[in-house]
């Protein structure tokens, strides 16, 4: 028996000395293993007098049973401190940069599109595209403009021949859907359209264009004006208003410029940010389309996508737009 | 048109500021563009709209104030007097020793003139001079800067002649005829067109009607005598003579915008009084004033509950009645309503909306209520621009930025087609034509940034013929990844590259699409594909041919491609359908050969689906390699091969036997066992 008590305490030493997880395993096959010590002295039961057989098994089994526990206690403490070790060294440098993604980044007057777009068909505007090279009677004449009116000349146009050109605004696409729509209608288009300009920071060949129009029976300038609000206040927050002004269009009757409070008024600027032109459609167009403009009536707004998206970043050239500079494309993760 | 604040207020009685004048016009649609300052104070500058040519004149600027706001604005006497004609009392009388003709009343709707004998051709007063001036205009003479003074007060633009250079003292309007050549008074030689109305004496022209005078009868110091012609030309036809003729003046402007027809006589007794302030000469008496084109005004009904309606604003009859009268209407009450005669210098008055407009703006557009249409429609997109959406968005989940190039464009080594769109009147070479392929911006955009890894893509509108599509067209060059510190050999973008991108959007699409070899001269020979569907060919892609690379700045081993994405959006859409997933082990097998290159990949995986049927997951090239250890025209080749059953574990007897049917296909194909 005192032998026993002896190698138990031996052992005990020997656990609480041990460093590492793997001396403890050493530890473990010396005492308790098949050939370890204490399963040594349990064959010795065999020897001793028949009375004292149980009591020795049994004081074998206790003492196994104790260097087990105090094994297991010692090997999750050692454990704990390895594990830490091995993190301790395995840390990273917060500072180094992340790995590279390649994130694909939508053009910034796309994102604006976008935007724009998901609010028009959130106010139940359907969204339908024309073709940027048009019939000259949809730009033009199906639009209300007299022959040969000066009109025509705020927009100096890019003709391909007497019969086409490149449309000089969407609102081109008006005498299509009357042709295949009847009223009550929602639809709207953003698209490129073209001037005859010479290029500079704030003019361009090329523009794009928001245009939409409704007609339903009894709309008036204040569902034009309550539209332009929505949309105004879905792009830009909550305090947006619109001013309207008396301003000339062939194709609508009245015709209005739209101002909107201006959002970035922070950055400089006035307190109206002038983006578009509406009115409500021309009783002629409705009259050359078949609408019965006693029942019906309608509103038409267009407004610049560039306009909208250089007030928003501080954006002072409008070139950078189509000169696929990453420096700057980049610069709107989106 | 630039008007000075003091001429303004010669016609409306007021103790407006500058700037309230500007703004007061700018809230009635005549939008103050700028203040400048000038000797006789501020210089208001208004951009007029098109349809209100009666407002490019200080009366009409003054109407337009004294209609708006009775109580800040009223009108002068000079304003009434003008209203009355500035009457002179000869009116009824002939003018004797000159004769007018009108060839052609179609186009010069009323011709007046008067005359003046000793008349002396000196400078003008300082007053009229520093009026001129501050309003944009450079003195010359009396005779010239009357006629100016009247034009930029009455807005009717007056023509003076020599009288004595008028052969046969005589007027005649009509059209030029022929193809002739006529000296200008700024002494150029316009060439005129048979339709152009002219202004000619008993022998031939002595002015382009509405546009230019002629050196021919031009009044010079050496002139005694005067004939001064005020008339009303047909709008358009002024604007057809003047853009032939390359030209614009100040009095083409205004009869293109509409002159007041009854203003004519008015404007050449106005002429009068003020050649006779500065000179002290008065007109011969009489005049001459044919009108064979007199436009007869129509009431037009206007009724209050449309006005309301259209508004979306309650405007009192009261108010919409005094309004049209300010404006110069005649006005009569109806039983729902008014109705109104427009007057005379407002053409733009046609019908009950223009009235409707005329009421609301000056009651206020600031007065309309916001509200909302009530009423459901479905806000939504259309198909084929949908798809365009999803296009663009699946390169951008694979990693393109997007760019966006001009749709006017330059010849191009990219940009081939047979049939492309060109501008009929070209202004620059590079806005000659409209692009016919998609390949030459997104490599534009690769040269703009030279030496970056790049994955670049536009989605737009080409040209051809006289087809309009949507295509896509993307770039890939350099690194696949960009270079980081963790991994610094990212592979590099190549043609496989760009057919996997190719092969993603295709499922992302749901469409089908096969390659095929390609001709195509704008690439590398050997590493290049047409893309197609089952029916049509929708792209091209590959390396930029190195001669082209090297012209157009990009760096070696660029690859482009571009698809026609109205094509692919009429192509049968593959139908997306779940498949039971199978809980049963996968079995590998690869295969490891050499083989002549010459043999398509597609044969090989075809020999090896052809033994395992519907069992095969999967089945793919590992590698290949060329060189040390391999015969030349051969590479060695691995091929993975995935079995799976749907309903039970495979063995490996029933897959080894699939291998040995596989491989004997693959032997008869050239293949050897490695």
């Amino acid at each position: 028996m005192k032998e026993i008590e002896a190698v138990e305490e031996r052992a005990q030493l020997e656990i609480e000395k041990a460093t590492s997880t793997k001396e403890l395993r050493d530890i473990e096959v010396r005492y308790l293993g098949r050939s370890g010590e204490l399963t040594g002295l349990l064959r010795q039961v065999g020897s001793l007098p028949t009375d004292q057989k149980p009591l020795f098994g049994k004081a074998v089994n206790e003492a196994k049973s104790r260097l087990q526990e105090a094994i297991d206690l010692r090997e999750s403490a050692l454990r704990a401190e390895e594990e830490a070790k091995q993190f301790a060294q395995e840390k990273v440098d917060l500072t180094m940069p992340g790995r590279k993604v390649r994130v694909g980044l939508p053009h910034v007057l796309s994102q604006t599109i976008d935007r724009v777009k998901r609010v028009m068909i959130g106010l139940g505007f359907r969204y339908t595209e024309g073709p940027e090279l048009e019939e000259v009677r949809y730009n033009f004449a199906a639009l209300n403009y007299p022959p040969d009116h000066p009109a025509m000349d705020d927009q100096d146009t890019f003709y391909i021949d007497d019969d086409r050109l490149l449309r000089t605004q969407c609102t081109a696409i008006q005498g299509r859907t009357f042709e295949r729509m009847k009223p009550p209608l929602r639809v709207f288009t953003i698209g490129r359209c073209f001037r005859n300009e010479a290029v500079d920071r704030t003019h361009g060949h090329t523009f794009m264009q928001v245009d939409a129009f409704m007609i339903d029976e009894g709309i008036s300038m204040a569902h034009l004006r309550g539209t332009l609000g929505a949309f105004a206040r879905a792009m830009f927050g909550p305090e947006m208003t619109v001013r309207f002004r008396p301003d000339f269009f062939p194709f609508v009757e009245p015709g209005v410029d739209f101002a909107i409070t201006n959002p970035f008024k922070h950055r400089g600027g006035g307190d109206w940010m002038e983006i578009g032109g509406a009115g409500l459609i021309h009783p002629n167009i409705l009259d050359a389309y078949g609408i019965d403009t006693e029942k019906y009536s309608g509103f038409a707004f267009g407004l610049g996508i560039e306009r909208i998206c250089m007030t928003q970043y501080g954006i002072d050239d409008l070139r950078l737009f189509f000169d696929n500079d990453l420096r700057f494309l980049e610069q709107f993760p989106g | 048109m630039k008007v000075t604040v003091e001429w303004i207020k010669e016609f409306v009685a007021s103790e407006a500021s500058a700037e309230e004048i500007g703004d007061t016009l700018t809230m009635l649609g005549i939008e103050l563009e700028g203040i400048a300052d000038s000797p006789l104070g501020a210089v208001l500058d208004f951009k007029v709209t098109p349809n209100r040519g009666d407002c490019l004149s200080v009366i009409g600027i003054a109407r337009e104030l004294a209609a708006k706001d009775a109580i800040r604005f009223s009108p002068t006497e000079l304003f009434v007097r003008a209203a009355k004609g500035f009457p002179r009392g000869d009116e009824n009388q002939l003018l004797a020793d000159a004769r007018v003709d009108i060839e052609a009343p179609d186009l010069c709707h009323r011709f007046t003139a008067r005359r003046w004998d000793d008349v002396r051709v000196v400078p003008s007063s300082e007053k009229l001079q520093a009026r001129l001036s501050a309003c944009g205009m450079r003195p010359i003479n009396v005779v010239v800067d009357a006629s100016n003074y009247v034009m930029l007060e009455l807005g009717q633009p007056l023509h003076t002649f020599d009288f004595d250079l008028l052969r046969e003292h005589r007027i005649v309007v009509r059209r030029a005829g022929g193809n002739a050549n006529f000296k200008t008074l700024d002494d150029l030689e316009r060439k005129l067109s048979p339709d152009m109305l002219m202004i000619c004496d008993g022998v031939g022209p002595v002015a382009i009607a509405g546009v230019m005078g002629g050196a021919n009868s031009e009044v010079s110091e050496s002139t005694t005598r005067l004939l001064l012609e005020s008339a009303h030309f047909d709008p358009s036809s002024i604007r057809s003579t003047r853009k032939q003729l390359g030209m614009s003046t100040e009095a083409s402007y205004r009869f293109e915008r509409y002159v007041d027809p009854e203003g004519t006589l008015r404007a050449e007794n106005r002429f009068a009084e003020i050649l006779e302030s500065e000179t002290g000469v008065a007109p011969v008496a009489g005049i001459i004033d044919l009108y064979p084109n007199k436009r007869l005004r129509q009431p037009i009904l206007v009724r209050e509950a449309r006005w309301d309606r259209l508004l979306g604003m309650e405007v009192p009859r009261a108010v919409a009645a005094s309004s049209l009268i300010a404006l110069g209407f005649e006005v009569n009450e109806t039983d729902d309503g008014l109705s109104a005669s427009a007057p005379s210098w407002r053409s733009d008055i046609r019908r009950e909306d223009d009235l409707v407009e005329e009421i609301g703006r000056l009651w206020g557009y600031d007065r309309i209520p916001e509200a909302l249409p009530t009423g459901a429609t479905m806000g939504g997109e259309d198909d084929e621009p949908n798809f365009y959406s999803i296009c663009r968005n699946g390169m951008l989940r694979m990693g393109f930025t997007e760019v966006l190039n001009h749709t006017l464009s330059d010849e191009s080594p990219l940009d081939i087609r047979s049939e492309r769109v060109r501008m009929r009147h070209p202004q620059a070479p590079e806005l000659a034509l409209l692009r016919s392929s998609m390949l030459p911006g997104v490599a534009q955009a690769v040269a703009r940034n030279r030496g970056r890894d790049l994955q670049l893509f536009e989605v737009g509108r080409v040209f051809h013929g006289e087809h309009e599509f949507t295509m896509l067209g993307f770039a890939m060059t350099g690194r696949l990844l960009e270079e980081d510190w963790c991994d610094p050999a990212s592979p590099k973008a190549d043609f496989f590259s760009a057919k996997g991108v190719i092969e993603s959007l295709a499922t992302m699409i749901q469409r089908n699409i096969l390659f095929r070899e390609s001709d195509d001269p704008r690439f590398h020979p050997g590493r290049r594909g047409t893309i197609v569907t089952e029916s049509e060919s929708i792209g091209d892609f590959g390396e930029v041919l190195p001669e082209i690379a090297a012209k157009l700045d990009l760096p070696k081993g660029c690859v482009i491609a571009e698809l026609d994405l109205t094509a692919l959006f009429r192509a049968p859409v593959s139908e997306c359908l779940y498949k039971p997933i199978s809980h049963f082990p996968p079995v590998r097998r690869d295969f490891s050969m050499t083989i002549s290159k010459s043999v398509p990949f597609k044969d090989i995986e075809s020999a090896v689906r052809g033994s395992a049927s519907e069992l095969a997951e999967r089945i793919w090239p590992i590698s290949t390699y060329e060189g040390k250890g391999i015969e030349p025209g051969t590479h060695a080749l691995a091929v993975g091969l995935i079995l799976r059953h749907p309903d039970r574990t495979l063995t490996d007897e029933e897959a080894n036997a699939i291998c040995e049917q596989a491989w004997r296909t693959l032997i008869r194909l050239g293949a050897t066992r490695r």
